[in-house]
């Protein structure tokens, strides 16, 4: 008993609840106020994210600047537990639409290296309005409708996807 | 490095931990409109579900529950194929026969943000994970809802639900 004690307690029990309170402390930073990690559940985000998958989550990565095209962001749902993760393929100002699953952006067509299938998705030129992005999955051989993607506003994207 | 803490020094670490232990369990438990309505609707929740074969009498119990929350009328906007209002009585039925339907239904509430639009109305948006079993198949979805309640004569009754797009879908966006 008295060595089981001392295999968890230390010789100075005082000094090693006092080392569990800091490991515990700085774990909480971390993993609370900076890197969060989440299971991703769903397809919507395959390839890229396969369903099941642990990720981590930088929560500090939009303080200084808005989020870029291309980026893999998690969009807070309320209470902020659970969270939508896509990928921003609209910034503020532009305008998106699918001709046969393929994106174009003010007219120009674009290239989605990390898409698997390009699909069938088809949506008239919709404007990003200002403090909104405009983000969808990679999967995009699920339904346009059935699909969850479109317009969020800035204050809804609490962070980044670390890759 | 070598991290060392005197006697004295562990002791205060020990009694920081509880008091703010103490100082979470006041915050978490203390009583508020937002908490009972919090209890209340997860209480809701906990009524609707259900895990396996259950008998009449069983779904009829559940279904009154459900039924004690509910005002005389709840209006809806979910879109179709759910009308804008439904009488209470009207509610509590589908409910039952929908109960019997199904296999099994588990309601998770992932979080909720409270809204106080007036002093006896309190809004309540929720981010619902629904695990559906019927016909032998199993269904799962997430969504965030907009639960309206409202007091009266000292009771808090669900007066509506609203859906809450997070995103908006760009065919919601087209007139």
């Amino acid at each position: 008993m008295t060595r089981l004690k001392k295999v968890f307690l230390g010789s100075n029990p005082k000094v090693t609840l006092g080392r569990c309170f800091i490991l515990a402390l700085t774990s909480f930073l971390i993993f609370g106020f900076w890197l969060r990690p989440v299971r991703v559940v769903g397809i919507s985000m395959e390839p890229t994210l396969p369903d099941g998958g642990l990720r981590l989550v930088d929560i500090l990565r939009y303080r200084n600047h808005p989020p870029r095209a291309g980026d893999i962001v998690v969009i807070a749902m309320p209470g902020g537990k659970a969270f939508y993760m896509k990928r921003v393929i609209g910034t503020p100002g532009e305008t998106l639409s699918f001709v046969d699953g393929q994106l174009y952006i003010n007219g120009a067509r674009m290239l989605e290296p990390y898409i698997g299938v390009a699909g069938h998705w088809q949506m008239p030129p919709t404007l990003v309005p200002e403090n909104h992005f405009f983000v969808a999955g990679d999967n995009r051989t699920t339904s346009f409708v059935g699909h969850t993607l479109g317009i969020v506003e800035r204050s809804r994207i609490t962070g980044a996807l670390l890759q | 490095m070598k991290l060392k803490l005197n006697s004295h020094a562990a002791n205060w670490v020990i009694r920081l931990v509880i008091a703010i232990a103490l100082a979470w369990v006041a915050f978490r438990y203390w009583p508020s409109d937002t908490r009972r309505i919090h209890r209340q609707t997860k209480s809701l929740f906990a009524a609707l579900s259900k895990s396996g074969a259950e008998s009449m009498p069983r779904t009829a119990a559940k279904t009154l529950e459900v039924g004690q929350w509910l005002a005389p009328t709840v209006t809806f906007d979910l879109g179709p194929p759910f009308p804008d209002h439904i009488a209470k009585q009207d509610l509590v039925r589908i409910i039952q026969v929908g109960r019997a339907r199904i296999d099994g239904l588990k309601i998770i509430m992932r979080g909720y943000q409270a809204l106080r639009p007036g002093p006896d109305e309190l809004w309540l948006d929720v981010t619902l994970d629904a695990i559906l079993e019927a016909e032998g198949g199993r269904t799962s979805m997430i969504g965030t809802y907009r639960l309206i309640w409202k007091r009266s004569d000292k009771k808090w009754l669900l007066h509506g639900i609203e859906a809450v797009n997070v995103i908006a879908h760009p065919n919601a966006l087209v007139p």
